[in-house]
């Protein structure tokens, strides 16, 4: 299978994306270019992508594939899902171009802003405020493991008609003379409508676990720019194994939370409501696949593995780590014995 | 394997925090502050006896010679200084608080701060109603609870006038009643179980009053019975934060949290045609209030209001 490389137009080194410039950059004679520039410049490599992926070679019966490097030759095995990797040999970004063709061509794309050592730092405060996690979890060793990830997204644009209703009740009580009053006033709450929630997002991978990506969201789409496979060099990259009928459910859900929420705020100084009917029908949805920039770590920890991830735009981090229960042991032990020796103080166990 | 050795382990860490507790309960409940308790001797038999303030057996000293007589055998048959004190009229205005304060300060005075000792204050003052007291010192105070006094009390009560009579107080009769009580007093202290420690609140320093191994304890320390109730529940309790910190800890350390899809929700495209609530009606309804009985209050009564040495109890009782 092809694979492509985007080269410096003055030294022919390899370039790559950079985060912080949002260029793509050479580290050899220190040029850099816009990805309009490399467009133009490299109109036959972005042009390349053949519509139908032609498999050169098959290995590994169906799922494994075999690139060559355009740097040293090398053979680069890959996996059905990776889009960009780099090659093992002379580490130069390799992309993955019969990939990226046909339905799996990305609409849009938000480029990393946040650089590895951005996410490091990033990553080193936010662990920085757990106390219960392995010594050796905080090492260097384990920030190397941060990958750069092109993450593949559906992005759903649904347009909703609203039928709800519900039966509301103010209860007013008072007191006069001796009897206790109770007023009961009963409403019908009608909300009919239109509504539209834009860009709700669902990654494309089963690899990855949704909650963790619902977790880092929101990202930024006024930097959503049209999809090139420059944005992709230096980084790794893969693409959609979950089709956006299979996401639906995901997204219809998401909206359906996000109407209901509004809607609920719209009722207000009832003491109950009973809801009689709640209907939130899609009508329209629009979709954009768009390949999203996630920094990637995992943890393997008495046999079972932690996943974290940075939102490569605006930075923001989840994941758990792995806990470490002698250290939480030990402090709840410290907090129980000082509950303890208060209570013995307090009792007079040591006056003498 | 290595699950076997983790639990040994971890069973052998408990045994050792259990050892280590009994060893640290037992060190701190054993250990007490100095003894204060002064013990009754045979010298301190003379202290005991009548003090008659009112001068009501100025007439009769015969009487007054033959009562003190047996106060002092009741004293040293249950090695205890016990006085009882007639006030006059000056006391008639006393408070409840006044005449603990003063019968402790008479304790204190005559037999010694933190000695065996009873004093029986006989209102005779012509205050109404009357305010007796039995004052308690020491060991006393573990033989004569309040349970006991009133006891006491309620069995003297036939034998003295009632404050609202207007007759001549008789000293015969005042001196049938003291006699009952020396007997009231020995009665009791053969007959009933020693309260395990007393606690003197308002004396000052505060003090504890407990017996150990037959001894009578007068210190500042709580007994060794109740610091260990204290450093046993203490423990249960700081185990029980332990486990609760733990258990809540491990069940919430979890840093993925769902964004809230609202955000997603499209300002500039909500679109509700019909957004009503629309008045379906009232109704009331009214319910009888119940009335309810108020509930009595019963109080006790709870030392004096200064604070005095020694470890004086009192138990007040009005005629």
């Amino acid at each position: 299978m092809e694979s492509v490389k985007y080269t410096c137009p003055n030294c022919s080194a390899d370039l790559k994306f950079d985060p912080q410039q949002q260029k793509l950059t050479c580290e050899y004679c220190l040029s850099s270019f816009t990805v309009e520039e490399i467009k133009k410049l490299c109109a036959a490599t972005e042009n390349s992508i053949p519509q139908e992926a032609v498999q050169v070679q098959e290995d590994f019966e169906n799922h494994t594939h075999l690139y060559r490097c355009d740097s040293c030759g090398a053979e680069i095995m890959a996996d059905d899902q990776q889009t960009a990797t780099f090659c093992y040999y002379c580490h130069n970004p390799v992309i993955l171009a019969g990939k990226m063709g046909g339905n799996f061509k990305p609409d849009k794309v938000i480029g990393f802003k946040l650089t590895r050592e951005n996410a490091i730092d990033d990553f080193k405060k936010w662990i920085g405020k757990r106390l219960f996690v392995p010594k050796d979890f905080k090492s260097e060793q384990q920030l190397e493991k941060l990958t750069g990830l092109y993450v593949p997204f559906w992005i759903a644009d649904c347009h909703i008609n609203v039928d709800y209703s519900a039966t509301g009740k103010k209860v007013r009580h008072w007191t006069s003379g001796s009897y206790r009053y109770t007023e009961t006033s009963t409403y019908h709450i009608v909300r009919r409508g239109k509504l539209v929630t834009r860009g709700v997002p669902a990654d494309g991978e089963t690899k990855i676990d949704d909650l963790l990506m619902e977790a880092i969201e929101p990202f930024d789409y006024n930097d959503l720019k049209d999809f090139s496979m420059s944005y992709l060099s230096g980084f790794f990259a893969d693409k959609y194994d979950v089709d956006k009928t299979q996401v639906f459910p995901r997204i219809r859900e998401r909206s359906t939370q996000a109407c209901a929420s509004l809607i609920k705020d719209s009722i207000s100084g009832y003491t109950t409501v009973t809801p009689l009917a709640q209907n939130y029908n899609i009508s329209q949805t629009d979709w954009k696949y768009t390949m999203l920039p996630v920094w990637f770590m995992s943890y393997m920890y008495k046999g079972k593995v932690y996943e974290f991830a940075i939102n490569g735009q605006t930075g923001k981090l989840a994941g758990t780590p792995p806990l470490s229960k002698s250290k939480l042991a030990l402090v709840s032990g410290i907090i129980g014995a000082a509950v303890a020796l208060a209570g013995m103080f307090i009792g007079g166990a040591f006056t003498i | 394997m290595k699950k076997t050795g983790s639990a040994i382990i971890i069973f052998i860490t408990i045994v050792a925090i259990i050892v280590g507790l009994f060893l640290f309960d037992s060190f701190v409940a054993n250990r007490s502050s100095q003894n204060l308790y002064q013990s009754f001797t045979d010298d301190d038999v003379s202290k005991s006896g009548i003090i008659d303030e009112h001068g009501l057996f100025d007439g009769d000293q015969s009487l007054l010679w033959s009562l003190n007589n047996e106060i002092q055998d009741c004293a040293r048959k249950n090695n205890m200084n016990i006085l009882v004190f007639l006030p006059d009229s000056s006391r008639s205005r006393y408070s409840d608080d006044m005449v603990c304060d003063f019968t402790t300060d008479k304790l204190n005075s005559v037999f010694g701060e933190n000695s065996d000792g009873v004093l029986y204050y006989l209102d005779i003052s012509g205050k109404r109603p009357a305010s007796d007291d039995i004052a308690t010192s020491a060991r006393a105070n573990l033989i004569y609870t309040d349970s006991i006094c009133d006891s006491i009390f309620s069995l003297l009560d036939p034998y003295l006038p009632s404050s609202s009579s207007s007759e001549p107080l008789d000293p015969k009769q005042i001196g049938e009643a003291i006699s009952k009580f020396c007997f009231y007093i020995s009665y009791y202290n053969t007959n009933t179980p020693r309260e395990s420690y007393f606690h003197a609140s308002t004396s000052d320093p505060p003090v504890y009053v407990y017996m150990k191994n037959g001894e009578t304890y007068v210190t500042k320390s709580a007994p060794p019975s109740k610091k260990w109730v204290v450093l046993i529940v203490s423990e249960l309790i700081g185990a029980l934060v332990t486990l609760i910190m733990y258990l809540v800890s491990k069940h919430n350390y979890k840093f993925k949290s769902k964004t809230n899809p609202r955000i997603y929700l499209a300002s500039d495209a909500i679109n509700l045609t019909q957004n009503a609530d629309i008045f379906q009606g009232t109704h009331t309804t009214k319910v009888r209030i119940e009335s309810s009985s108020g509930g009595g209050s019963r109080g006790g009564f709870s030392g004096g209001g200064g604070h005095h040495g020694g470890s004086v109890g009192h138990h007040v009782h009005h005629r």
